[in-house]
Formats: C-alpha cells, sequence, structure tokens
C-alpha cells in the first residue's frame, strides 16, 4: 500500500472510524491508529481496505471495551464527556441531542447506523464488518435510523412539523 | 421530513479525537518497515564461532603455562657429510683464556727482559779460523 493511498484513508475515514469506535470504547483513537498500523504491515493490502479497518477497529473496540469495563465504569463518574461532532449544532438540532439519541439505541443497531451514515459504508461492507447478511444489515439500520428519528423528532421537532 | 433530519444528521462531521494524521502517517511508516535480520544471525554466528576458537584453545594455554616452557629437545641436524672432525671443535673456553694470559705474560717479561739475543753490530773477530776453514 502506497503513503499516498494510507493518507487518503486517514484524510477519508479515520474520523468515521473514531466515531465507529467510540461505539464501545471511551479511548477511540488508539484503536484506530492501530488498525491503521496494522493495515500497513499488512504484506498484502486487502481488497477493501475501508471494510478491514471497519472490521479491525470493530474487534479491538469489542476487547478493549471488556477488559476495560471495570475500569471505565469506575472512572465514567469524572470523565469528562468527548465531543462526537465537529459541529456543536445544525439548523437548530444540538449535537449533545443526537448523542443522546445514539446512546438509546441498541449497540447492534447503533454501529450500523453510524457505519452507513457517516462511514458511508455500504450494506455489503457492512455485512463483512458486522458478520451478518446484507439484507440484516438493512433492516437493523432501517429499524435504528426510525427509532433515532423518533428520538430527535421528540427532543427537537423540524420547522415544517413546527409549521 | 425524513429527509429533514437525514440532511441535519449528514451535517454533523465526526471530530477525529486524538487522531495526528502526521503522526499516524509517521508509526506507519514506520511500521511498514520490516527489518533485515540477516546481519543480527551473521554477528551471532560469528561470536558463536570467536567463543568456539576460544574454548577450544584454552585449555593448552591453560595447563602448559603454570609448569612453564616444556624443555627444549635438541634435534641432531641432518648430515651434509662434510661435519668438521672432533679436533677442529671448540676446546673449553677457560682454554683460551688461559692461553691468552700465559701470551700476555710473555711479552711483558720480554719487554723488561734486557738480553738481546743478536748483536746488531757483529763484533770484530767474531769468526773463528775454523769457521774460515769451514767457508773455505
Amino acid at each position: 500500500m502506497s503513503p499516498e493511498h494510507l493518507a487518503q484513508l486517514i484524510d477519508g475515514h479515520a474520523a468515521a472510524l473514531v466515531l465507529y469506535a467510540r461505539q464501545w470504547r471511551r479511548d477511540p483513537e488508539d484503536g484506530v491508529q492501530e488498525a491503521f498500523v496494522k493495515l500497513i504491515q499488512q504484506r498484502q493490502a486487502p481488497n477493501d481496505p475501508v471494510a478491514w479497518l471497519y472490521r479491525v477497529v470493530r474487534n479491538g473496540a469489542i476487547d478493549a471495551a471488556k477488559s476495560a469495563s471495570r475500569r471505565r465504569r469506575r472512572e465514567s463518574a469524572v470523565a469528562k464527556a468527548e465531543a462526537w461532532f465537529v459541529e456543536p449544532g445544525v439548523d437548530g438540532l444540538d449535537a449533545a441531542t443526537v448523542v443522546a439519541a445514539l446512546e438509546t439505541i441498541g449497540a447492534d443497531q447503533r454501529e450500523i447506523l453510524v457505519a452507513r451514515h457517516w462511514g458511508g459504508l455500504s450494506f455489503d461492507q457492512i455485512a463483512t464488518v458486522v458478520g451478518c447478511s446484507a439484507s440484516t444489515a438493512f433492516r437493523r439500520y432501517t429499524a435504528s435510523f426510525e427509532q433515532l428519528r423518533k428520538q430527535l423528532r421528540e427532543s427537537c421537532p423540524t420547522k415544517s412539523s413546527i409549521g | 421530513m425524513p429527509d429533514e433530519i437525514i440532511d441535519r444528521l449528514s451535517r454533523f462531521t465526526p471530530t477525529a479525537g486524538g487522531i495526528n494524521r502526521d503522526a499516524l502517517l509517521f508509526e506507519a511508516g514506520r511500521a511498514s518497515v520490516h527489518p533485515s535480520r540477516g546481519w543480527k544471525v551473521l554477528a551471532t554466528a560469528l561470536v558463536a564461532t570467536q567463543a568456539l576458537s576460544l574454548a577450544l584453545m584454552l585449555p593448552h594455554f591453560a595447563v602448559d603455562r603454570p609448569r612453564g616452557l616444556p624443555p627444549t629437545e635438541f634435534v641432531a641436524a641432518p648430515s651434509t657429510g662434510h661435519e668438521p672432525t672432533a679436533t677442529l671443535a671448540s676446546p673449553d673456553p677457560r682454554f683460551w683464556s688461559a692461553h691468552l694470559t700465559l701470551q700476555q705474560l710473555d711479552r711483558v717479561e720480554r719487554s723488561s727482559d734486557d738480553t738481546t739475543f743478536i748483536d746488531s753490530v757483529p763484533r770484530s773477530g767474531s769468526i773463528s779460523p775454523r769457521s774460515t776453514t769451514l767457508m773455505n
């Protein structure tokens, strides 16, 4: 893999990968960095580097979450919440509201929503990452998006619904 | 209005957190180098052979040194057919010293003695008639 290709992957997917890893661990940057280092160490580049990165980040994040769950519970009371998004709000929709709404969704559905909406992965790629069929991934995405939409309508009604 | 919600959600950009692009590229570059272990193997092999050589040579030095050097064995030179005779062999050096001393003593005695065995000027009438007879 060339440095230019790696730089493109970092520019295009690092932030979404951090958001994806944030679903499981409080230090998502470490997992994302490890994934990129593992990618460059591969003798043969994977066929789909983006899906490969998401899968490595997912596995690493789940393992880290298991080992650090006790420590995380102890530190959660004093830990400062890190911003998930750059923009504090968009058109009256608060970022904190979006984060809160995302946290109400189950982890198995939320990861698909994040991978699809902010990661830009196709349902085939999501199926590869998560380890399910593409149709299952689509169903989970639809369900999670409906739930998110419902949460956001309740907390932050749209202009059209107000008018 | 689902499209409006999707549109607004899409405008949220996830933060990269503590990801440093340059540092990540640097780390990735370092990780991409597969170090060659050939020189390590070569250096290890050389050290091993040196140690083995030392281990094999050390017993010889360790055993012989305390007792000193082994006695020198004189081996007769191979005969060339022109060996000197026994008479030409060098005598005891003390003999030569004594001989030299005697010669020196002799010189000293000769130089101190006034006796001249041969006259520088022949005496008149020193030739006896017998001698004349003999000359004739």
